[in-house]
């Protein structure tokens, strides 16, 4: 999941809103609840989602968008949806601005007031530092989400490497994606020498974020531990802090990315497509085996499963791992820009990638018609634990639901339970021992059941928004200036 | 489960998570069992669907718990969960479903709210209610002063404060067996009996739970009433009690009026699904029915009871029978002694041969773990083609523990050498619950409960549908060797010499 500039409790403060059904869709036919009896079984007793995740993340490793780790993973797919023997399996390239993976470890010193180690590596995206470092003295900016307050900063932000925490992104307005990407480039137009980010978390450790557009950072930006973020923060209350840091990242430019692609043809209706996707790409400092390695093992094993049970449903479910979430939710973008003109023959899309923790149910984005579309596999997801519903709106756009949204296709994010997910989240300790091989499952079923029982109804899952709907849907969320503001700059259409 | 340790619940609750940290059965497969068949993993997937998409067993228990309410061996609820049953399992249409009748010595209902004072040095009211199997209080209730019996890890130790026992109230609480942890239970029920032949006027049990409530300990043994009025006395009010008593005299008074039927006849239920091709062969999936009182029995056993019932309506949707007779019991009486279980083997001494497994579910509704196997390597082996199928389940794990091996209905069965499986789940709130008030619907999570009873079912219908028997039946010698290897062989031997097992 991208990161999103807000915190990760009010996610869990998201109370499940169970919307009124204004009228009952039609209860599954007989044979599409023996189906999913069966499938269920499938997933649960004969599931693949754990092994797939463990050759994910052990077997490959990290899997920076366009690293030769993501080449593999997207060549293991292909080659395990051809074996698995679903139909159009195909890679679907799109350009990168830019590829990014780390060449040294990163080097840090406080200078003065003393000399100490610093635990800081690269911010993902950053460009290199200069061979001999950057050194100068920090300014901590008190507030990063208004350009007149970052003015007004001007003259300590010149020369000086600009510390941004967790006070920094607090104060004043939340702004959207877009300001504050914006307030970066500032920086550097106000000759900032580089950026230490105090995004890192205990134990000195780096949680990493990235770029929005897939381009190279503004200035060399690196991401600090916690608790070296904090002692900065206590040393510049009594005197000026001076520190150095060093980092060489191997940088490519306009580089081919590849999505994955494979069809299991619907029964009557081909050309309907129902979509289970997930993006394939993961941070560097764990093994991405929850962001997003669980995600897309689920998409193998529900094709897996669905392959094995013979019985496809009514229309085309459409597997797709995508690249460059984490740089912009930049592989989904590329899909729908590409399919624009299918659109309406997408009935519903599908997203997993809320990590392992054992699911809860749907997020709807705040379309209570999809609660309503939902009511009849509800009583079938409550043995899963995951007949909720979630209206948490600021999910919309921190995975690869949010270029489908856009288009008013109807979309549903797997909603699970977050109690290890931040701990983990772009953190060196995203690793495959994490994984509940039980939770990860129920997951899966949850979202394999849903999607065939979609997929198998005589009738189309919801209505496709019109734009005027989409711009509706998002003011009644909450999230109308964030939509704009992504709109604006270019990175949902 | 049954409360048979005085020991009681904060031994076994600190007991289990030993168990917990060594799952891995302990010896390696002799000779590979044979695989289990495409056809057969095709059942299991579809039956495992059913029983999470559907959860039956989460419906069942809601009836049980809910409204018939909580079932004591023999009360009217009881009988009302019986007839139940059987029209369920009928209306599932199941073969041979009938009741199989047996004779409890009493039994035994609260018949007036318990009723309890400090007298001296102090008036105040005491939180406690009778002990299950107690007789009633006199009308006018007891009265006397209280004398803790600190040590009553050894006969000898009763005998040598006899002259401080005569004429009180006796007061015992779990730091009262400290030294008496591995104490058959039979012993211990004698020791109780003792204080009374000491000249004692009356029990206090001082092993309720916090929030000053019950928390019920329950008959000796096979129905028979408590020599003395016994009290079951909250956690707070027994540790008041005992710092009073360390400045002076203490003085109570209680009194309680409870229901007693002598020679009371207790169904158990059984219905059959019949075998496909080896009718006479059976897997026997089973529970007990019958309840404590204070809560609902919702963990204890409605979960279990609810699973028998879930799984027999997964496998008739399933419509494709095992090759053996599966037959789903639910037995009374476990709470006095798995009195239910042990009638049911020795009236079915003959059929023990052709039982090729006894399943047992009654561990509440946590998440399962796996298997208890009682230290059977065998048993452990035998499932080896199972355990892949319950990985996703979260319950591929076998138990090497055999804290539990007395506490429920397999132990009849095992003792007489029939291999025997237990549910193994979490039991992180288990205690909190058991025999509590608090055991009630609330508590049971639908979800954990669906993953227990679907590990039942899978593992059930895939020993049922083995081409060859799941695991020897054990000669006597073997089963004493069993027990040893898993520290019970004390607790075996006074139960078959009392007469309580076989």
């Amino acid at each position: 999941m991208k990161p999103l500039l807000i915190p990760a409790l009010a996610i869990l403060l998201a109370a499940p809103l169970t919307a009124q059904t204004p009228a009952a869709p039609p209860a599954l036919a007989p044979e599409t609840a023996a189906a999913l009896d069966n499938l269920t079984g499938r997933l649960l007793i004969h599931g693949q989602a754990y092994e797939y995740d463990r050759q994910l993340a052990d077997g490959i490793g990290p899997r920076l968008t366009g690293s030769a780790n993501y080449v593999k993973a997207v060549d293991w797919a292909v080659a395990e949806f051809t074996r698995l023997g679903l139909k159009n399996v195909h890679r679907e390239p799109w350009t990168i601005p830019a590829t990014w993976e780390p060449e040294t470890v990163g080097t840090a010193s406080i200078l003065e007031p003393h000399l100490q180690r610093l635990h800081l590596e690269s911010e993902g995206w950053s460009p290199s530092t200069p061979e001999s470092g950057i050194r100068g003295p920090v300014f901590h900016l008190p507030n990063l989400n208004s350009a007149d307050a970052i003015r007004a900063e001007s003259a300590h932000i010149k020369g000086a490497i600009i510390l941004i925490d967790s006070d920094s992104r607090n104060s004043g307005e939340p702004a959207p994606e877009g300001v504050t990407y914006q307030n970066h480039k500032l920086l550097a137009e106000l000759g900032a020498l580089a950026i230490l980010s105090g995004t890192g978390t205990t134990q000195n450790a780096v949680s990493v974020g990235g770029p929005w557009d897939g381009a190279i950072l503004p200035l060399p930006t690196a991401v600090v531990g916690q608790e070296d973020s904090l002692l900065l923060r206590r040393l510049l209350a009594t005197g000026p802090v001076t520190v150095e840091f060093s980092f060489k990242n191997r940088i490519r430019e306009h580089v081919s990315i590849d999505n994955v692609i494979a069809d299991l043809p619907g029964r009557d209706l081909p050309n309907e497509i129902v979509l289970i996707g997930g993006h394939l790409d993961s941070w560097h400092p764990g093994t991405g085996a929850q962001d997003n390695g669980t995600g897309a093992a689920s998409v193998l094993a529900i094709a897996q499963a669905v392959t094995a049970s013979g019985r496809a449903p009514r229309r085309t479910l459409r597997f797709a791992l995508f690249g460059g979430e984490e740089e912009g939710l930049l592989g989904s973008q590329a899909y729908t820009r590409a399919h624009q003109a299918d659109m309406p023959s997408y009935d519903a899309v599908l997203i997993t990638d809320t990590g392992s923790d054992a699911p809860k149910g749907w997020m709807t984005l705040g379309r209570t018609d999809l609660t309503a579309a939902l009511a009849p596999i509800k009583p079938l997801l409550a043995g899963l634990g995951a007949d909720g519903i979630s209206n948490y709106p600021r999910i919309a756009f921190g995975t690869d639901d949010a270029g489908f949204l856009a288009r008013g296709v109807p979309a549903l994010v797997l909603w699970t339970s977050f109690d290890k997910y931040m701990a983990l989240h772009h953190k060196p300790s995203d690793t495959f021992d994490k994984v509940s091989q039980r939770d990860l499952n129920l997951g899966v079923t949850v979202v394999g059941l849903t999607a065939y029982a979609i997929a198998d109804s005589p009738q189309p899952f919801a209505p496709h928004l019109t734009p005027d709907q989409v711009e509706d849907l998002m003011k009644k969320a909450k999230i109308f200036d964030e939509f704009d503001d992504m709109r604006k700059n270019g990175w949902l259409y | 489960m049954t409360a048979r340790t005085l020991a009681a619940n904060l031994a076994l609750a600190l007991a289990l998570p030993l168990a917990l940290a060594a799952q891995t059965p302990a010896a390696q497969p002799p000779a590979a069992p044979p695989p289990i068949s495409p056809e057969a993993s095709a059942s299991l997937d579809r039956l495992a669907g059913y029983v999470m998409l559907h959860n039956p067993s989460y419906e069942y228990d809601w009836q049980l718990a809910d409204d018939i309410g909580p079932r004591l061996t023999a009360s009217e609820n009881y009988v009302k969960a019986t007839d139940w049953a059987v029209a369920e399992f009928t209306r599932l249409g199941l073969k041979n479903v009938h009741k199989e009748s047996w004779t409890i010595a009493n039994s035994w209902e609260p018949d007036e709210f318990a009723s309890g004072h400090i007298l001296a040095p102090h008036q105040q009211r005491l939180h406690l209610e009778s002990e299950g199997w107690s007789p009633s209080t006199p009308e006018q209730g007891v009265r006397g002063d209280i004398y803790y019996l600190a040590n009553a890890g050894t006969d000898e130790a009763v005998k040598a404060q006899a002259d401080k026992i005569k004429g009180k109230i006796v007061l015992i609480d779990e730091a009262s067996f400290a030294s008496a942890k591995d104490t058959p239970f039979g012993v211990l029920i004698d020791r109780l009996n003792l204080i009374a032949s000491l000249g004692a006027i009356a029990q206090i049990n001082g092993m309720g739970a916090t929030q000053n409530v019950p928390s019920m300990l329950g008959s000796g043994y096979s129905g028979v009433l408590w020599p003395l009025p016994v009290a079951n006395l909250g956690l707070e009010d027994t540790l008041l009690i005992r710092r009073l008593l360390e400045k002076g005299p203490v003085t109570v008074k209680f009194r309680f009026i409870n229901a007693i039927h002598k020679q009371v006849k207790v169904d158990n239920v059984v219905a059959d699904i019949p075998g496909r091709e080896l009718p006479a062969e059976t897997v026997i999936i089973g529970g007990h029915l019958d309840s404590w009182n204070h809560g609902t029995g919702a963990q204890d056993n409605g979960t279990g009871a609810a699973s028998v019932l879930g799984i027999a309506q997964a496998v008739q949707a399933l419509n494709h029978p095992p090759r053996r007779t599966l037959r789903f019991i639910l037995f009374g009486g476990e709470e006095e002694g798995l009195l239910g279980s042990h009638a049911y083997a020795k009236a079915h001494e003959a059929d023990m041969a052709s039982t090729d497994a006894v399943l047992i579910t009654d561990t509440g509704s946590e998440a399962p773990l796996g298997w208890y196997p009682w230290g059977r390597d065998d048993e452990a082996a035998a499932l080896a083609p199972v355990q892949p199928l319950l990985k996703n389940l979260g319950s591929n794990g076998i138990s090497p523990s055999g804290e539990f091996a007395f506490e429920t209905d397999h132990a009849d069965f095992m003792a007489r050498g029939v291999p025997t499986l237990v549910l193994w789940t979490s039991i992180e709130k288990y205690f909190q619950l058991h025999h509590k008030p608090s055991d009630t619907f609330d508590k049971v999570n639908p979800r954990d409960l669906a993953l227990g009873s679907a590990t039942v079912a899978v593992t059930a219908y895939a020993i049922a549908e083995q081409l060859t028997p799941f695991a020897p039946h054990l000669t006597r010698g073997q089963v004493e060797e069993q027990m040893m290897k898993i520290k019970q062989f004390d607790e075996y031997k006074d139960l078959r010499d009392r007469g309580q097992i076989y």
